[in-house]
């Protein structure tokens, strides 16, 4: 009886390992099998010459130091400029930003509107909502730019954008948002690179599943249609609300179009106490949005076929449920190989087989995206798991020995094995490597916050950007758990971001 | 302590009155400088001076943007299907460095 019961515990986790930990890894590696295929599903042969008037808003609390260099940039469009028309929607600011505000409406009389909101700090959304509100009373708008006041627009993104809503199925338009930190500081880089998969990668292949997962809010088109048909307004109950425009309006029957050859900057979080402040909030978005949508998940849409959308659910459950995934798998593993090392160590080796040959693709196809994030992050994208959990994939899947090997070079080293511990326990570590990883980062992330030098970076180096992200994905499971006070955390921006060449 | 206070004030409102795009790109994008057609449209300029703007010129960006975009998607493609080649070297390496550790 006994054996039937742990063979059944065995068979479930060798199952479990596989298909917790793999599930990923595999739906990443096929999405991004689909980037060569997004050639011939470009939405640039529906495109037309298409110049609408466009109604820019930009919510700003506090953006002084970035707001002159946005707002240049926009009145700089390769545009019409009769057909452009900024509307800075002050939040409630208490710095310099309502004097700036002032000047620029003097110096693009005409072009530039202010309003002003007495009651802030109710989050970006109702800022935007107040805006739109005005906007809308008038006809005048035909398609809505919806903008972060830190986000600088080269020339021809505005009508690289707008070509796309010649083609009445659209409803709105996503450009890419690029890591535009003027400093070029470590952690701009690593975001940088993730921008690359994330954007320049990921959203050219959900172009070719064609129902997109977020309209970046840093930067979003809308024309006048859809966003009447959503609504007129932006979502207020949950903390993604540009998610929450793009589901509805893809499942409103309207196309959501990525324009990989349309570039803005911006600037990004410069330490990690801000970036897991943000994460973290992005992080609680998508868990909210995955109730709020419930009704829509595996089922088919207007515009995208049962398969495609399947596919699309997957990835982002699989992306939602990533940190709780990743453990599971790794207790499977540790029950696994307590009982039956033999097989631990095949799932082990075959695991981190699969895994290098995931990294070394997802790599090399995001850096083929963007050349120049490529040039900028070399060092960092390959850095992205960490060191460790590097050296750890790698080893499994190139010599299987590997505790025999750390223990043998280390008593060859030192000259005494004494001090080592035995073979059984150094194989337990790389089994249990991402459960250390989490924590560890989250270490780094607390130490920056208390302005501890040199050791936050070398912990993320060692331990990885990724594992970061994983560990902010589970505050926000727990935040939401807890059902957390849904605050919006402003990031704090320098108004050093550029135009990188 | 006031003192202070101001000097950091004016500080603040010296950097958000310059801009490190000084409504011209051509300093911080040359790549545009190549393209004859955008020479000096990315200038700020008031409302009137819409000269670069006519519809025979907006159309004409616009086709120059599709061309533009379709050999990006080309070249894209190619850069693509390099990732893969890589990937594919690689797999073989894994495979013959395990073959050969089994032997």
């Amino acid at each position: 009886m006994h054996s039937i019961w742990s063979t059944s515990l065995l068979v479930l986790c060798t199952f479990g390992t596989i298909s917790l930990g793999a599930t990923p890894g595999f739906l990443s590696f096929l999405q991004f099998l689909l980037l060569p295929i997004s050639r011939w599903s470009t939405h640039l042969i529906h495109t037309g010459p298409y110049y609408p008037n466009v109604a820019v808003v930009i919510p700003a609390w506090d953006e002084a130091l970035s707001l002159r260099t946005t707002i240049t940039a926009m009145m700089g469009q390769e545009y019409p400029p009769e057909r452009i028309r900024i509307y800075l929607v002050d939040d409630a600011s208490t710095d310099y930003t309502p004097e700036l505000m002032a000047k620029l409406v003097d110096e693009f009389s005409g072009r530039v509107f202010y309003l002003r909101r007495e009651k802030g700090g109710e989050g970006k959304a109702a800022a935007l909502n107040y805006g739109f509100a005005k906007i809308l009373e008038e006809s005048w708008a035909q398609g809505l730019l919806i903008m972060d006041a830190d986000v600088i627009f080269t020339p021809t993104t505005l009508r690289k954008m707008t070509r796309h809503l010649a083609d009445p199925t659209v409803g709105a338009v996503a450009c890419y948002i690029k890591e535009g930190s003027a400093s070029n500081h470590w952690l701009s880089r690593y975001i940088a690179f993730e921008y690359a998969i994330a954007q320049a990668g990921a959203r050219r292949t959900f172009n070719v599943i064609g129902y997109q997962l977020c309209l970046a809010g840093g930067a979003q088109l809308h024309s006048r249609e859809n966003f009447e048909a959503i609504g007129g307004r932006i979502d207020t109950s949950t903390l993604a609300e540009d998610t929450f425009t793009t589901i509805t309006t893809q499942q409103l029957g309207r196309q959501v179009v990525f324009d990989g050859t349309t570039e803005v900057w911006a600037e990004e979080p410069a330490s990690l106490g801000s970036l897991w402040r943000q994460r973290v909030r992005w992080a609680r978005g998508n868990v909210q949005i995955s109730l709020v949508f419930a009704h829509i998940w595996f089922r088919s849409t207007p515009n995208t076929s049962y398969i495609k959308k399947i596919f699309y659910d997957l990835i982002w459950f699989s992306l939602l449920f990533m940190p709780f995934l990743a453990t599971a798998s790794t207790v499977c593993l540790i029950f696994l190989y307590f009982e039956d090392q033999p097989e631990a160590w095949f799932l082990m080796h075959y695991s981190a087989y699969f895994c290098v040959v995931c990294w070394v693709y997802v790599l090399s196809a995001s850096l083929a995206a963007d050349p120049q994030t490529a040039r900028r992050s070399w060092v960092y994208a390959p850095m992205f798991p960490g060191v460790i959990s590097l050296l750890i994939i790698f080893s499994c899947a190139f010599r299987p020995e590997v505790g025999w090997l750390v223990y043998h070079t280390a008593s060859i080293t030192t000259g005494s094995t004494s001090w080592i511990p035995s073979t059984n326990a150094l194989m337990i570590f790389p089994y249990s490597w991402i459960l250390i990883a989490m924590p560890m980062s989250w270490v780094a992330k607390y130490l920056d916050d208390r302005k501890v030098k040199y050791l936050p970076r070398f912990i993320i180096f060692l331990c990885g950007y990724g594992a970061l992200l994983l560990a902010a994905s589970f505050a926000a499971w727990y935040f939401e758990s807890r059902k957390a006070e849904r605050t919006w955390d402003k990031t704090l921006k320098s108004g050093a971001a550029t135009v990188r060449v | 302590m006031k003192f202070k206070r101001d000097f950091r004030d004016k500080r603040v409102e010296d950097k958000a009155e310059s801009t490190n795009v000084q409504g011209d790109y051509r300093e911080q994008y040359p790549a545009y400088d190549a393209d004859e057609l955008h020479g000096e449209i990315g200038k700020f300029r008031p409302l009137g001076e819409v000269d670069f703007f006519s519809e025979e010129h907006l159309k004409e960006f616009y086709g120059k943007d599709l061309r533009i975009g379709m050999e990006g998607e080309r070249r894209f493609f190619y850069r693509e299907l390099i990732a893969i080649v890589i990937t594919i070297t690689f797999i073989a390496i894994l495979i013959f460095a395990n073959e050969v550790r089994l032997r």
